[in-house]
């Protein structure tokens, strides 16, 4: 008898850090990360996704890194009139159970000093770190420059 | 008894208020259509003044380079991340709507149309950098730039405003935040109309083909030289091209 109760004990143990788990790594998704295919002379590329916090805490994406460049800032484009002004973040804060979008005009990723500007279709690798500790591996694709005719428009 | 007594004054109240509500319905101002719902057109256009910059080829640059054209003028620097890149890109695509639908030159008068981005970052944007940086959009767009004076003097009368912001990082030390309109410029080199953010690219497009039925006209076919403002010691350069 005891020995049963045991055994349960453990796999409820079991199943919540395992849920635990669950909610620190997978509650956190992001979508339709691009970047646009930049100049091969660029030394500031912006970086675009939406990022999901389906938890129930809000959470804050403190850092984000990647190998391929030499710092990445967080940052808003804010609208003074007709003035396009560039300000940096400290941290970007998913309030529970909703999603941010960076997208071009409004929060993005400032990627600095690529070590090579990648082309379209190419992929490169980011880690975004969460204030939970948790820190998320993502692949930003890099879409083209239509050249010269009708093209989607990215808004 | 007493609802009775109330059905007069309630009907009285009610039939006023319709007749009310209709007559103001009757006095009201239509309200206006706006004719071109992506752009600010000036009623009095504003000339541009004489201006000496260098292009991506390392070629001068002036006011005259806007003759008989119609330009799409737009104030960046290449160091910036994101709205000039996407700016390009919408203008890369009004461009590519215009050579779509075969009208980049207008037809009456043969006046085509020219992209224009002008750096206020002549400290980091060289020749060379803006060569590469224009041409990954549209080989045809002009790219140019100038000592600051210059570029002062050709903003300031036009409305455009920059300033240098400095950055956390160490390297790329300041940012510049800067006026993200496309300015129109008509064949006469005047400031004709401004299209404000957030762009809507195909819109921009119809709006300007708009723009350009009405105006091109009056540009082309009128005494109106092309003028600008005169600064100091342009003005024999000025009659000289006049005379040509
Ligand atoms: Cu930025």
């Amino acid at each position: 008898m005891k020995s049963e109760y045991r055994h349960l004990t453990l796999a409820v143990l079991s199943v919540i850090l395992c849920l635990s788990n669950v909610s620190a790594e997978d509650l956190i998704l992001v979508h339709e990360a691009w970047m646009l295919e930049a100049p091969t002379n660029a030394r500031v590329i912006a970086g675009y996704m939406t990022i999901e916090n389906k938890s129930s805490r809000s959470r804050r994406l403190i850092g984000v890194s990647g190998q391929d460049f030499e710092r990445i800032e967080i940052h808003q484009t804010e609208m003074q009139g007709d003035i396009m002004r560039m300000v940096p973040m400290e941290e970007l804060e998913i309030p529970a159970g909703s999603a941010v979008s960076l997208e071009p005009g409004s929060y993005h990723l400032m990627l600095i000093s690529p070590r090579s500007v990648p082309k379209e279709g190419e992929a490169v690798n980011l880690e975004l770190q969460f204030d939970s500790g948790y820190t998320m591996h993502i692949k930003l694709i890099v879409r083209a420059v239509h050249r010269g005719k009708t093209m989607k428009h990215f808004h | 008894m007493k609802t009775v007594r109330y059905v007069f004054p309630v009907l009285a109240l009610l039939i006023l208020g319709i007749w009310i509500g209709t007559s103001l319905k009757n006095n009201d101002i239509p309200a206006p259509i706006d004719e071109y719902p992506s752009a600010t057109v000036l009623n009095v256009p504003v000339p541009l003044p004489s201006f000496s910059l260098t292009d991506h080829n390392g070629i001068e640059f002036t006011q005259w380079g806007l003759s008989r054209k119609w330009t799409f003028m737009f104030f960046g620097y290449t160091f910036c991340p994101d709205v000039c890149p996407m700016a390009l890109v919408d203008l890369n695509y009004i461009y590519g709507n215009l050579i779509e639908k075969g009208d980049l030159v207008e037809e009456k008068f043969g006046v085509g149309t020219q992209v224009v981005f002008i750096s206020v970052d002549p400290g980091r944007d060289t020749v060379n950098n803006l060569k590469e940086y224009i041409a990954h959009f549209n080989e045809n767009f002009i790219a140019a730039t100038g000592k600051p004076d210059v570029i002062d003097s050709l903003t300031r009368p036009i409305g455009v405003a920059y300033r240098l912001v400095p950055g956390k990082d160490p390297e790329n030390n300041y940012y510049i935040d800067h006026s993200a309109s496309f300015l129109l410029i008509d064949p006469l080199g005047r400031l004709r109309a401004y299209f404000s953010p957030p762009h809507k690219p195909a819109q921009i497009a119809e709006d300007f083909r708009k723009l350009r039925n009405k105006y091109t006209e009056e540009c082309c076919r009128t005494s109106i030289r092309f003028n600008y403002i005169k600064l100091g010691d342009d003005e024999e350069e000025e009659e000289k091209n006049n005379e040509k």
